[in-house]
């Protein structure tokens, strides 16, 4: 297998909110302001506030992610994005992280598997593979990098 | 939009291999909400890899075959390792095929925190199963 580029997205973050449901289970919450992606044949905005990521929160203060929201291409196709993936770092990374510091992004893992779901057309391609992704978190957003498995 | 040069770059590393003897066949039947439902039961199997050799206890794939031609696959299933307890590792991905073949997996483990394997669940791993293949081979995303 390898991997091949097909899209960066850039999205700008609302605030971040958790729900402590348990002393043993936190649930993050943040909420996707807007954003926009390209790659090679497709390229578009985030529809805004069209989701989020809802991350759990593990107890070293990395997250497993769970993020869901929609993409609308330039030529109107919409699309919804669903994704899981992990950070995982050492704890002063971490600790910069959440104070919101800009932080080194090849000093922490950021890995994601995003899935979609694309209506019949230029864009079905997206329904037939699976992706991996590289996030880089800035102090008001992110910005994912995705390849397609080929 | 230009791409972002101060990002890393993903590769993928052999990391396991896990080989399934597959057991009885469940057709749900057409469902409402879109799609035939698939299941198959992982009846046994074992993994094997960067230092871990492990049983497969029990396990189900379930795959939601569209018209489109592409499937929706989901596996489930937890092995058992000498020393360092259960591990249950999941995954979600697609096939080209109708039912139960070939399918490429996001794979995601969840490890007891302390065990000797919980570095697993600090990492993403995708996995593949060649058609007439029973094995599954696993790679962690770097």
């Amino acid at each position: 297998m390898k991997l091949e580029f097909a899209l960066e997205m850039r999205i700008s973050l609302g605030e971040r909110m958790h729900i402590k449901v348990a002393e043993d289970y936190t649930r993050g919450a943040v909420l996707i302001r807007s954003g926009t992606f390209s790659g090679p044949g497709l390229s578009g905005q985030i529809v805004p506030m069209s989701g989020g990521d809802f991350p759990m929160v593990r107890a070293d203060g990395g997250g497993r992610f769970e993020s869901q929201y929609l993409l609308r291409t330039d030529d109107g196709a919409v699309i919804l994005k669903r994704s899981t993936g992990l950070r995982h770092a050492p704890p002063d990374v971490v600790a910069r992280l959440l104070a919101g510091e800009p932080v080194d992004p090849r000093s922490y893992y950021m890995r994601m598997t995003p899935r979609f779901e694309a209506p019949e057309g230029p864009y079905d391609w997206l329904n037939r593979s699976i992706f991996v992704g590289a996030g880089r978190r800035n102090p008001t957003g992110s910005v994912f990098r995705f390849w397609k498995v080929v | 939009m230009s791409q972002d040069e101060d990002m890393p770059t993903p590769s993928l590393d052999p990391a396991f291999e896990l080989e399934v003897d597959h057991g009885a066949e469940w057709g749900i039947g057409d469902l409402a909400t879109g799609g035939q439902r698939w299941v198959r039961q992982l009846a046994s199997g074992r993994l094997s890899g960067r230092g871990l050799a492990a049983g497969l206890e029990t396990g189900t794939e379930t795959w939601l075959s569209r018209r489109d031609g592409v499937s929706v696959v989901e596996m489930a299933l937890v092995i058992q390792t000498a020393h360092g307890g259960p591990i249950r590792m999941t995954g979600t991905g697609v096939s080209g095929l109708n039912r139960l073949g070939a399918l490429r997996l996001n794979v995601v483990f969840e490890v007891a925190e302390g065990s000797p394997h919980d570095w697993l669940a600090t990492r993403v791993f995708i996995a593949e199963r060649r058609d007439g293949e029973t094995h599954l081979s696993i790679f962690e995303v770097l």
